[in-house]
């Protein structure tokens, strides 16, 4: 080796030190890959987590949608919304809010008075609901109202008890 | 001396006719308004087999459910003549009935009925008369004796040959409920349903000659106006409008449809023109305007409107435009329909809690509840004018109730399986 | 002039009975033709409620006084006054009236008096009094039957009138102010015997109710308690006008 000259030494060395870094290298290519598939699996499961993590975050909400049901009532005469049905609205307006579904706001009335009136206020009632979800960011596209007046009662009786269940707006 | 007696004797006749004019008149100014006693004598069927249906029995019915009559009980009669040779006035007598009311029944292709009417203390003929048309149609032509009976002796043409709508609810608890628009006698007899719908079908309205109808329906997930044909059950919808799409109600000219609709923000009453389906706005208020209805001249409409705070009647012109008040006694007046006198306007008005059939009348103002019962709702009013018809809850079914417009009479309708609700009253059928 | 061709008419005896029977007929025919009528106006009973009649007669010393004769009774009936009969105060006007100083205090009586007459002593007051006292009752008792066969009238009247109210049933076209006038024959049981129409409303179904109602009522017996001559009078023939007031409208 001491009649090579400097740069045969130099090769040599540089060889040498490609050859190592070639075999650490196809090591490296495998750990490359690996590293990469690695990053991958790294980057999907974080994916997957967000999205778990979003769709756990979506199944809360509307887990907590469901928890508050989709009817909202009213006081007689009224289509002012009670403080309760607020509350659950803004459960429905939070999981609207991730998503782009549509809903279908139906809006109805007790028995008591004329029908054609009861249509009318029961489209108010369904209005109001649409105006506090708009007013809390949900595009008023998403949201169809229609009003069942007194024609769509759930209690068929008379009497407080059965009347305050009808005067309500059922979200679908 | 015989001159002399005969002059006394014309003398003292003229003293006493004179005398005779200075005479007691006593006034009657009220009565007690009992139902007026008639005999209703089953007809004399005159062709072969069985008679297809008891004219007599219809026209008793009839009479009877006016609350103007008093219908003799045909176990309490002596007899059963069917012509004037027949009747032996004394029999009649005997049973304090007034009037006497016999005929006969025959089918020769035509269905034909001959009536007279009698009155039994004065022992005369008050009316005779014929009705002839299809035999299908027999309890239609018994209606029609009804109705001429009916005028002679009360001086209002009879209603009796109309016919009914009306909207009949099957309760579904496990699916949807079932709609039914049906059309009826005015005594309920031979129901037809026109439409059938697991959505709801509500506010029918009679055209002004009685060849269509009006109605709402659901069938289309939202509500719309649909006018039918009643002969060839032809349909069309007129509306498709976002929001609201109710109250139909024909101008007495037929050519214009009242109806509210919520499209431009708020329930507002439009006029559509039937031929050009153009719509005119009537209404521009933020608060709720429906249950239009025209007054029989056509030259203005009743509506319901909230607008002072609760549901009132107001009126508006439809030559000036201007809308004035019309109801100020109670919280809630709603549903006016007007009589043809153009006078008497039923509601539903709400008093203590209650909602009661009430009648409004425009040249005094005066507002009388008619009816004692709770829940009532689309009073519809006869031709007329002499009953009103609504619907009510009775035992916790929606069942019609009949109301006369003195409140003297009070009925309810047989009910029928389910809900019944929504009454319209035909107006006179064209022959 | 004398001794005339012509034999001067003369009177037999014979026809002045006749003659004065003609004369008086008429006379009593223009009397009846002039005389004030006012008082023999039909009167009409409503249904108010009958105030109660006090008969108070008040009794003084004139109707003891001497009268020159008998007041003429009105030879046709009077017919019956509204709404509460009162005792008519004795037409007095017509006759002079002697004033006396009256020992014993004269209650106030609304009689006009006429121009005073030369005052009587005691005893001729005396002596006319018990004469006449006679006298003054028969007048005050006619004049009592009268008064009370007026009221007896009036309250067989009513009874007519409620009967007929409870048997008049108005048909729906019946309004407020329409009119039917019929006139009704009774014979003295109170059976009616004939009713027909004098004026009628002009709707048919009115006047049949009208009509109706008395013929379901049909008699009125307790008719026959009255005096045939009241019954005569009143009730032979009456008028009954039909206008309710009671309608909605």
């Amino acid at each position: 080796m001491k009649h090579l000259p400097v740069a045969g030494k130099a090769l040599t060395v540089l060889f040498t030190a490609a050859f190592l870094v070639a075999c650490s290298s196809s090591d490296t290519k495998d750990d490359e890959a690996a590293a990469a598939a690695e990053a991958a699996a790294a980057a999907r499961a974080a994916e997957e987590a967000a999205a778990a993590e979003a769709s756990r975050g979506q199944e809360r909400l509307r887990e907590a949608a469901v928890a508050v049901g989709n009817v909202f009532y009213f006081e007689f005469d009224s289509s002012s919304l009670l403080p309760e049905a607020q509350q659950a609205l803004d459960a429905h307006i939070a999981l609207l809010s991730s998503n782009d579904d549509k809903v279908r706001l139906e809006g109805h009335t007790d028995e008591r008075g004329t029908r054609e009136y009861n249509m009318a206020l029961g489209e108010r009632r369904a209005n109001a609901v649409r105006d506090y979800m708009v007013l809390n960011g949900i595009a008023s596209y998403r949201i169809e109202t229609v009003s069942y007046g007194e024609e769509q009662p759930v209690a068929y009786g008379s009497g407080e008890s059965n009347w305050s269940q009808n005067r309500r707006v059922e979200l679908k | 001396m015989r001159f002399f007696s005969k002059l006394a004797a014309v003398l003292l006749l003229s003293l006493a006719s004179i005398t005779a004019s200075a005479q007691l008149t006593i006034e009657i100014t009220q009565g007690i308004d009992n139902p007026t006693a008639i005999a209703v004598v089953p007809f004399a069927w005159q062709s072969g087999g069985t008679a297809p249906e008891d004219i007599a029995g219809v026209v008793q019915s009839d009479l009877s459910r006016s609350g103007q009559f008093a219908p003799v009980d045909r176990a309490d009669m002596l007899g059963f003549p069917s012509t004037q040779g027949d009747v032996f006035y004394r029999d009649w007598r005997a049973l304090q009935t007034e009037y006497l009311l016999i005929g006969r029944v025959s089918v020769a292709g035509e269905m034909r009925i001959d009536y007279e009417l009698y009155d039994v203390n004065r022992q005369t003929m008050v009316e005779g008369g014929t009705v002839t048309g299809s035999p299908n149609e027999a309890r239609m032509l018994a209606h029609r004796v009804s109705d001429k009976v009916y005028e002679k002796l009360t001086g209002i043409p009879g209603a009796f040959a109309t016919r009914l709508l009306y909207v009949s609810v099957t309760r579904n608890p496990t699916g949807k409920d079932y709609y039914r628009l049906t059309l009826a006698d005015s005594d309920g007899a031979r129901p037809i349903v026109l439409l059938e719908s697991r959505e709801p079908v509500l506010a029918p309205a009679w055209s002004p000659n009685g060849r269509e109808i009006a109605y709402v329906s659901f069938e289309t997930t939202r509500p719309a106006i649909y006018r039918q044909n009643l002969m060839t059950g032809a349909r069309e919808q007129l509306t498709n409008f976002t929001g609201l799409n109710g109250a139909p109600a024909w101008s007495p000219d037929g050519n214009t449809m009242a109806m509210v609709l919520s499209k431009d923000g708020s329930p507002d009453i439009y006029l559509m023109d039937l031929a050009s389906k153009r719509l005119t706005r009537v209404t521009r208020h933020y608060a709720i305007d429906t249950e239009p209805t025209w007054m029989p001249d056509g030259k203005s409409l009743l509506f319901t409107s909230d607008r002072g705070g609760r549901p009132q009647i107001y009126r508006y012109d439809l030559r000036t435009g201007a809308t004035e008040r019309v109801t100020f006694e109670g919280s809630y007046n709603a549903r006016a329909r007007v009589a043809q006198d153009g006078r008497n306007v039923v509601l539903v008005h709400q008093r203590s809690g209650k909602f009661a059939i009430a009648i409004h009348d425009l040249v005094t103002n005066r507002l009388q509840v008619l009816t004692s019962t709770e829940l009532d709702e689309s009073p519809s009013i006869a031709p007329n004018g002499s009953m009103v018809l609504y619907s009510t809850k009775y035992r916790d079914r929606g069942i019609l109730a009949a109301v006369s417009v003195d409140g003297g009479v009070k009925f309810r309708l047989p009910a029928r399986e389910g809900d019944v609700r929504e009454p319209a009253w035909s107006p006179y059928m064209s022959q | 002039m004398s001794g005339s061709v012509y034999a001067k008419p003369v009177m037999p005896r014979i026809m002045l009975l006749p003659a004065a029977t003609t004369v008086a007929m008429h006379v009593a025919l223009v009397a009846a033709l002039t005389m004030n009528w006012s008082g023999f106006e039909e009167k009409t009973i409503q249904v108010k409620p009958q105030p109660k009649v006090i008969n108070a007669k008040l009794v003084d010393v004139e109707s003891f006084r001497p009268k020159p004769k008998p007041k003429p009774r009105a030879a046709a009936p009077r017919p019956v006054s509204k709404p509460a009969p009162k005792p008519k105060p004795k037409p007095v006007a017509t006759k002079p009236k002697p004033e006396v100083k009256p020992t014993p205090k004269p209650t106030p009586k609304p009689v006009e008096t006429a121009k005073p007459e030369p005052r009587m002593t005691e005893e001729e007051l005396a002596a006319l009094t018990r004469a006449d006292l006679a006298r003054a009752l028969d007048e005050e008792e006619d004049f009592v039957a009268e008064a009370t066969a007026e009221e007896m009238a009036a309250s067989y009247a009513a009874l007519i009138q409620q009967t007929v109210v409870n048997y008049w049933s108005r048909p729906p076209s019946a309004r407020n102010g329409m009119e039917a006038l019929l006139s009704i024959q009774l014979i003295p049981t109170g059976e009616v015997v004939s009713v027909s129409v004098l004026k009628s409303s002009g709707n048919g179904a009115f006047d049949r109710s009208a009509i109706n109602a008395v013929e379901k009522a049909g008699s009125f017996p307790e008719l026959k308690n009255l005096p045939p001559r009241e019954f005569e009078r009143t009730f032979r023939r009456f008028r009954l006008l039909f206008r309710p007031e009671d309608l909605r409208y």
